[in-house]
């Protein structure tokens, strides 16, 4: 049966006995006399859209692809190229990472399409670093399950019968709906589910025979209410007992991962903090606590960690590891960095997400507590319960520790100055003085800094002044390359109705992956500064092969084999040129940064992206 | 800057079989350090990074850098004298000690 034709003409009656004699000829079809038989005026990918709408998706990211044809045509004439827009991506990988930057500025999920099969395989690792990364990301596979109405050729080879199997490990829920009712209902769970932390991206498959099944004009879809879920709070008695070790400890330690998922997580944090005059290592998942504020000890985390007799931890990636140092010698080893009789604490969702294939769960912790919750949602609760429990004579012993704290702080940040001056007109220039002639040039702007510190040596959280949630979103959660040019790009899309300064420092490696992306950029003018960091490396990979190579007494001279990015040397100004980006560099001599970092920030104001390409030391 | 720099200053042999002290040379040490992959982790200048602390100017003394070269003690990849030899290790001493000190810049 042609389902295709079946709602269209009858909505419910059988269209033509033709189509139930399951006769094949020879012959191409006789041209229908109707026009109308060629033709609708409503599909059901239009319905689709009106779910799209509903849930409130604002962009759609998508490489183009036949098996969502129809809802693609949908969004751009029915939908009106709004609310979704659609943003054209070059790889699908693009497009969930950049999907993944903009839930982490905005809070909430915009939308991918992609094929079922091979844009899905695009997309892969990108959905494992939104999963890993615990960030809302909205897709739509296209798929023909139905057998019979396959087109030859590309179309069985672009089909699936569980598209979502191929990400099922590492993504948070997915449906296959078999009908327009079934769809509506799903998308709206997916979005529900996709929102309630530990958050992680969703997949829907949008069958095409649903996508481009023909409707009566008349056709109401029945859309269910979206209500999103309250996220869950720690156990009352144990949020009491969490508040108890706390202000009982003489060195309690925060440690603050992906815990300030908005502002008011971040207000929170500082206002725990500051209750306890308590250390606070922020690990930089998020912007957990402003980067000078003098509880701030992250630059000397190890130390503090060392020192606590209480460590409470909220939503860590790594409890085991932040707790313990690792030699990654011949002989693996391993070390716990607690004084005996310290007591942990963590405040998490991360066992409420939990699967069994990807390792990414990290060693078990052996805590002394552990609260399943939401960090965020449980802290106004822990901030109130300690306010009950401060006595006049801890709040004393709490200003001395305070006190000791904020000169400690004050001490780390004199010396990060201090250190960033060596090799300071270095060439490659260094990543410390790459960090301060981009903050100089950003620091009176509304600023948000959208990639991760690690590959410069964490310089722009030791220098500069971050004090607000959207100014740091953390990494990529899976440490998958490729992630930091789209999700920058995203970040950038969700910064822009804000009229905030996006900058990137964007790692030479990492935008090789999917280049195309600064067409993107160019394409749909997004305001992104990109400062690369282009160390001609894929830096990590050459420390670990300089590792195996002095392991095994042998060819310490060759490291560089297989990691390094030269000969030739690749132009990234003249890459981005080629897409329409306004660029410059490489640039080598450390003093003609800051003349090009404005140039580029006037592009950049004017709404267009403009990249400035930097020769760096390492890390 | 000093091209040539005596280190080793101590009557005590620095490496397993030598007596005498080493002279190193910046330069070559400049290459060596850049060769053996010693600026992956300290910086091309020896300047530090978060993969690996500063070495110089006023690196540590010549027998505590030599055993954290040699045997580590957290980290870092060993480097035994079947691959970096004494003398080689000398010439990466004079460069690291070589470095310049910073002016502290205005910003
Ligand atoms: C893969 C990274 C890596 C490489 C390559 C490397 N180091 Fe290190 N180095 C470290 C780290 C990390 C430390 C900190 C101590 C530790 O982890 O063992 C260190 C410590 C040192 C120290 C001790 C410094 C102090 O103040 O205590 C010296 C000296 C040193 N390295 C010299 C060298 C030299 C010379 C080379 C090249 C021949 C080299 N390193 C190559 C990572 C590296």
């Amino acid at each position: 049966m042609n389902r295709r034709h079946f709602l269209k003409n009858t909505a419910g009656a059988l269209a033509g006995g033709a189509a139930l004699t399951g006769h094949v000829s020879a012959q191409p079809p006789p041209q229908p006399a109707d026009a109308d038989a060629l033709t609708t005026e409503r599909s059901g990918a239009d319905c689709m859209v009106d779910v799209l709408k509903q849930i409130g998706l604002e962009y759609i990211c998508a490489n183009p692809g036949s098996s969502f044809r129809g809802l693609h045509e949908a969004i751009v004439n029915y939908g009106g190229n709004s609310k979704p827009e659609l943003i054209t991506c070059l790889h699908e990988e693009s497009s969930v990472a950049m999907a993944h930057g903009f839930a982490k500025i905005d809070g909430k999920p915009i939308g991918v399409m992609a094929h079922g099969t091979v844009g899905l395989q695009h997309a892969a690792m990108a959905v494992y670093n939104a999963y890993c990364d615990r960030v809302p990301v909205y897709i739509i596979v296209g798929n023909t399950l139905d057998a019979t109405e396959r087109r030859p050729g590309v179309e069985w080879a672009h089909s699936v019968q569980d598209a979502s199997s191929l990400v099922r490990d590492f993504s948070k829920w997915d449906d296959t709906p078999v009908s327009l009712e079934h769809f509506a209902e799903s998308a709206v769970r997916a979005y529900q589910l996709a929102m309630t932390p530990p958050m992680g991206p969703v997949l829907l498959v949008a069958d095409s025979e649903l996508q481009e099944r023909p409707l009566g004009a008349d056709f109401k879809l029945r859309i269910p209410r979206l209500a999103l879920t309250a996220p869950p709070q720690g156990d009352t008695a144990a949020i009491v007992e969490v508040a108890r070790m706390l202000v009982a400890a003489e060195t309690p330690v925060i440690v603050a991962d992906r815990a300030a998922r908005t502002p008011a997580g971040l207000a929170s944090l500082v206002q725990l903090a500051e209750t306890l005059q308590a250390a606070v290592v922020d690990q930089g998942g998020r912007l957990n606590l402003p980067s000078r504020h003098p509880l701030n000890q992250s630059a000397q985390s190890r130390a503090v960690i060392s020192s606590a007799d209480v460590v409470l931890g909220l939503e860590l990636t790594d409890f085991w590891g932040t707790v313990h140092t690792y030699r990654d010698q011949l002989h693996r080893s391993s070390q716990s960095l607690l004084k005996s009789g310290a007591k942990t604490i963590a405040i998490s969702t991360r066992d409420l997400g939990v699967k069994a294939n990807y390792q990414e769960f990290q060693r078990y912790p052996e805590l002394d507590l552990m609260v399943s919750g939401d960090a965020e949602a449980s802290l106004p609760s822990l901030v109130d319960a300690v306010k009950t429990l401060v006595t006049a004579g801890r709040r004393r012993v709490f200003d001395e520790r305070g006190k000791k704290l904020a000169a400690a702080s004050r001490a780390a940040y004199d010396r990060s100055r201090a250190d960033a001056a060596y090799a300071w007109d270095a060439s490659p220039v260094t990543t410390a003085r790459l960090s301060v002639e981009v903050w100089n040039a950003i620091k009176g702007e509304d600023w948000s800094l959208v990639s991760s510190l690690n590959p410069i040596s964490g310089w722009p959280m030791r220098l500069w002044d971050f004090d607000r949630q959207y100014q740091f979103i953390g990494g990529s959660g899976g440490s998958g390359i490729g992630y930091t040019a789209p999700a920058s790009a995203g970040a950038a899309l969700a910064n822009r109705p804000h009229g905030r300064l996006t900058v990137t420092i964007q790692p030479d490696g990492d935008l090789m992956y999917a280049p195309g992306i600064l067409w993107t950029a160019a394409h749909h003018h997004i305001p992104l500064l990109s400062v690369m960091h282009n160390n001609r490396a894929y830096h990590q990979e050459l420390m670990h092969l300089q590792r195996m190579a002095n392991r095994h007494n042998r060819g310490i001279d060759r490291a560089h084999i297989g990691t390094t990015i030269e000969r030739p040397n690749i132009d990234y100004a003249k890459l981005a040129q080629s897409m329409g980006v306004y660029a410059e560099g490489p640039i080598e001599n450390p003093a003609d940064l800051a003349p090009a970092l404005r140039r580029a920030i006037a592009v950049v104001k004017r709404g267009e992206p403009a990249l400035v390409d930097v020769v760096t030391q390492p890390r | 800057m000093l091209s040539c720099v005596v280190v080793g200053l101590s009557a005590r042999p620095i490496g397993g079989e030598l007596n005498q002290p080493l002279q190193g040379d910046v330069d070559r040490g400049n290459q060596t350090f850049t060769r053996v992959g010693c600026y992956q982790c300290h910086g091309r200048e020896a300047q530090g990074a978060s993969t690996g602390p500063r070495l110089g100017p006023g690196p540590i003394p010549l027998a505590s850098f030599t055993r954290a070269v040699r045997t580590p003690r957290a980290d870092m990849p060993p480097y035994t004298v079947k691959v970096l030899s004494d003398a080689e290790l000398a010439d990466i001493y004079a460069f690291v000690a070589a470095r310049p000190r910073p002016r502290m810049p205005q910003w």
